[in-house]
């Protein structure tokens, strides 16, 4: 074939295709009775709205690097980005309000009652509430909701399925049209803060069949759209993965406990997954609450007057395991794992969070019941390479070892986790423990980690699924704790776990707050000085914002932001210049 | 031969290229030790719930009956269902690639024109300072890496001079009604101007920056090949007619002069591909990139391995365009 023929052919193609795709462009706007010039005209209206809508400045953008796998309340994990949306979609039962564990304010429920036993908890339901749709927010929409979270059984339906059993139909029952009652299995303190929390939020069950009911289609389309099945100020438009998310006002909102309307007509979260470009939009002001920056740049803005840093107490700590399991494993004889914590020099290790960190001897976080910053003074948690030494001489191998340290290829609130892991390795070096860095990407070590298939340590973080320091103790401190299999811990072998697990279990069953607190503090320095375990810092960070931005922060006066909480979002508004 | 049964020829042997493609990519994504149950179930499902999971995903299955049902389903265009996004695979690529397609074809446009225009300088003012200039500038393009190219462009571009922002469109702009999901497309179908105009000035900065670590081969490639060419009996001849330089240059030497840089703009078309995930991500650009770096990161295999078949048929239908390019450029080349 010629090339003259190849090029009219090609020719041919190129306006066969355009030609169709404006045919089918077209078509459909002739179908609707619109000219080419009426199309031209609706095209420039709508441009012009658009920009005057975005200039209007009632918009509030966020910069976020990630929104998670989901946003329906039975699916999604305790994560800032899911948090700071659903809890302004839907409402739950109660609030808790930035780092102030232990304060309950009432929502949905104006009061509750919890039984003497601690089993019964009884809430009672404000009168005149709607959905977006209009129907009624009442017992039968909070029992819907609970059952179907835990029916579906997904991801998070265990912070439910931990408490309530889900082949009892009284675990959750409807008294009467506003009063809802949950008969918990066993004593649970942190009911409330589970409560309080997006997994926590009432859907409108109309809205829930509408989308599939109970079944998997319903979490596929929730994972996306709030429908009108929310309570909150805005309604979760749409979420286009690695784009955005966009809520809009909730025009039937029944202005919350405070009866107060938001000030904000959209909330657009854009999905900006590098952190120099948030920095960037936000000075640029095509952003103007930035989530991710990193400590280099919290340091650069701090002192501007156009942004305002807003504290946060990440709920979520750094540590480094000590893996039992393997019968050969140098970390079963107590001496190694002394001369670990004690060789360890956490004041050296937290340069790296750069002062962005609080110091942790123990799981417990700061305004967590059991926070003891007292532990941090102990013989097991100071550095001190001398006793390390002696530490080691005393254990089966006063020569040291050669073993491996686990560490995932990320960065969590910017720290480097395989720096962190070479500072580790130089430190034990100084008492003859030979780390070989062993780096996988996250999904891979998570694997070994959780399955225990690792030598040597581990260096995790662990952030907590509600505000309660039962949440740690769990994990930590109990026979069946999550991270006490990770360290292939078992109480057969190290007894102590049997006297942290009957003061955990004490600690479930105490009705005073003060009690849980000396209850786990106890706890805490028994781990401190025979576990496997080396906790390091808590995570601190900011939310940078642009100071024409205001409100939106806790109800206490210097209370600062819970990661899990995050702003109160109703509460905030622009200055427009 | 004729042409189209070289065309028709070429296609099918694609499909044993993609066959070959994505069961190496299924072999190679699940020998990584990662479990997906975990990622989205969490630190507390129990057995049950996992093996709940993986029945529900069909990961319970021996691997070979996974991917049967893979290719099965793929030549019924069903890719699968994502676990990430919880879409069908290919409704997400529908969605994802256009920006992909978008910003590598602009990348693809740069490379070439700017590529081809200073090697063809290159040649024609060998050894001069506009030689040595030339070549540094490609070179030095070719050796920063994309990353940090990226930001320092944005951080000129965008933050100190305001010109443009990341993304696709500025925010104050609303996207084009879709068609094809082609902004610059969409927009001048729909008479959308004002969109074309905004796309297309989004376009420029990330394409270019895309489009740097390629314009070296192709400078280099080009000159040489022109240095060959212009050294030929005919373009002698051309001179010897009295022919205007221009036309002696452009006309005569580089289209005979074409034919290995097309071979390299094809060969390097995949890199623009794996190059674009970064571009993706500094540039705000939701493209296939992005969403198959979070897929891989999900450990989400459905997405993994439609997206690289997807790639795969692409990058093989842009060396199929090459091939035909041979003949449009050199009449003398017959297909078979």
């Amino acid at each position: 074939m010629s090339a003259t023929s190849t090029k009219l052919i090609a020719i041919a193609i190129v306006a066969l295709l355009v030609g169709t795709g404006a045919g089918y462009w077209y078509g459909s706007q002739s179908s609707a009775g619109k000219t080419a010039a009426d199309v031209q005209a609706a095209v420039q209206a709508a441009n012009a709205a658009w920009q005057a809508k975005m200039k209007e400045s009632k918009t509030l953008r966020i910069g976020i690097v990630s929104i998670g796998i989901s946003l329906d309340p039975a699916y999604c994990w305790a994560g800032d980005p899911q948090q700071l949306i659903l809890l302004n979609v839907y409402d739950t039962l109660i609030s808790m309000k930035g780092n102030n564990y232990g304060v309950i304010y009432p929502n949905l429920a104006t009061r509750w009652t919890i039984s003497s036993d601690g089993l019964q908890y009884t809430f009672y339901m404000r009168k005149g509430v709607k959905f977006a749709s209009g129907n009624e927010v009442n017992a039968k929409a909070a029992h819907y909701t609970y059952w179907r979270f835990m029916k579906l059984n997904l991801g998070p339906a265990w912070l439910f399925t931990q408490c309530l059993n889900v082949n009892n139909t009284d675990s959750v029952k409807v008294i009467d049209d506003y009063t809802i009652q949950f008969n918990l299995k066993r004593p649970f303190p942190p009911f409330l803060s589970i409560l309080a929390e997006m997994n926590g939020a009432v859907m409108d069950p109309a809205e829930v069949e509408a989308h599939g009911g109970v079944s998997q289609k319903s979490v596929d389309w929730f994972s996306e759209h709030s429908s009108n099945a929310g309570s909150g100020p805005y309604i979760l438009d749409h979420w286009t993965r690695e784009v955005e998310v966009v809520l809009k006002r909730n025009p039937k909102y029944w202005g919350g406990v405070d009866n107060k309307q938001p000030w904000f007509d959209e909330i657009i979260i854009k999905e900006i997954k590098e952190s120099a470009d948030q920095k960037m939009m936000l000075e640029r002001g095509d952003i103007d609450i930035a989530y991710n920056l990193t400590p280099d740049m919290w340091i650069e803005l701090k002192d501007n007057p156009k942004y305002q840093l807003d504290e946060i107490r990440v709920d979520r700590y750094f540590y480094l395991t000590m893996n039992c399991k393997q019968t050969n494993s140098p970390f079963r004889d107590l001496n190694v794992r002394q001369a670990v914590k004690c060789a360890l020099n956490r004041d050296e290790l937290m340069k790296l969070a750069r002062g962005f960190a609080v110091a942790q001897a123990s799981p417990q976080l700061a305004n967590y019941p059991g926070y003891d910053p007292e532990l941090l003074r102990s013989p097991y948690s100071a550095f001190n390479l001398e006793k390390a030494k002696q530490h080691m001489a005393a254990s089966k191998y006063p020569n040291g070892f050669k073993t491996g340290i686990l560490v995932s290829k990320t960065v969590s609130y910017g720290i480097n986790l395989e720096e962190l892991a070479l500072l580790v390795k130089q430190q034990l070096a100084k008492i003859n423990i030979d780390l070989d860095l062993v780096v996988h990407a996250p999904a891979t070590a998570l694997k070994l980690f959780r399955g225990a298939e690792y030598e040597g340590v581990a260096i995790f973080t662990w952030g907590v699924d509600y505000f309660d320091g039962q949440n740690t103790a769990d994990i930590h401190w109990t026979v069946e704790g999550a991270v006490v299999k990770r360290a292939g811990f078992d109480p057969s072998i190290h007894s102590y776990l049997l006297e942290t697990n009957k003061l955990c279990e004490q600690a479930m069953l105490a009705t005073d707050i003060k009690q849980r607190d000396a209850l786990y503090k106890a706890a805490g320095k028994i781990d401190n000085e025979f576990g496997p375990f080396y906790y390091m810092w808590q995570a601190v960070g900011y939310y940078v914002r642009r100071s024409t931005v205001r409100g939106g922060m806790p109800p206490f006066p210097g209370d600062r932001l819970s990661a899990l909480y995050g702003f109160e979002i109703k509460d905030m508004w622009k200055e427009i210049k | 031969m004729r042409l189209h049964e070289y065309i028709a020829r070429r296609l099918a042997m694609t499909i044993p290229t993609l066959l070959g493609l994505t069961l190496l990519t299924f072999v190679i994504s699940h020998m990584v030790p990662a479990n997906p149950a975990f990622l989205y179930l969490g630190e507390r499902a129990t057995p049950e719930m996992l093996a709940e999971f993986n029945r529900a995903w069909g990961l319970d299955q021996p691997l070979y009956i996974q991917f049967i049902r893979f290719v099965i389903g793929f030549f019924q265009g069903d890719f699968g269902t994502s676990t990430w996004t919880r879409h069908p695979v290919l409704e997400d690529l529908v969605r994802y690639f256009p920006a992909t397609l978008e910003l590598t074809a602009g990348a693809l446009a740069v490379a070439m024109i700017f590529g081809v225009l200073f090697g063809v300088i290159s040649a024609v003012k060998r050894n001069t300072v506009i030689d040595y200039v030339v070549r540094a500038v490609s070179l030095i393009g070719a050796s920063m890496p994309v990353y940090w190219l990226a930001l320092v462009a944005m951080s000129i571009v965008y933050l100190r001079l305001g010109l443009v922002s990341p993304g696709r469109l500025s925010s104050t702009i609303s996207p084009p009604s879709h068609v094809t999901g082609l902004y610059l497309i969409d927009s001048l179908l729909t008479l959308n101007m004002t969109s074309f105009a905004d796309a297309f000035v989004h376009l420029i900065l990330p394409s270019t920056i895309l489009a740097s670590w390629i314009i070296a081969p192709v400078v280099r490639q080009t000159r040489a090949a022109m240095i060959d060419s212009l050294a030929q009996d005919y373009t002698l001849a051309a001179k010897a007619k009295g022919l205007p330089e221009r036309v002696v240059v452009w006309k005569h030497a580089l289209r005979n002069a074409l034919i290995p840089t097309v071979t390299v703009i094809g060969i390097t078309f995949g890199g623009l591909l794996a190059g674009s995930v970064i571009t993706e991500t500094v540039f705000y650009w939701p493209g296939i990139g992005s969403y198959m770096l979070h897929s891989t990161f999900q450990v989400d295999f459905a997405a993994m391995v439609g997206g690289t078949a997807v790639i795969g048929i692409l990058y093989t239908l842009i060396n199929l365009v090459v091939d035909l390019l041979y003949g449009a450029i050199d009449p003398r080349i017959r297909y078979g």
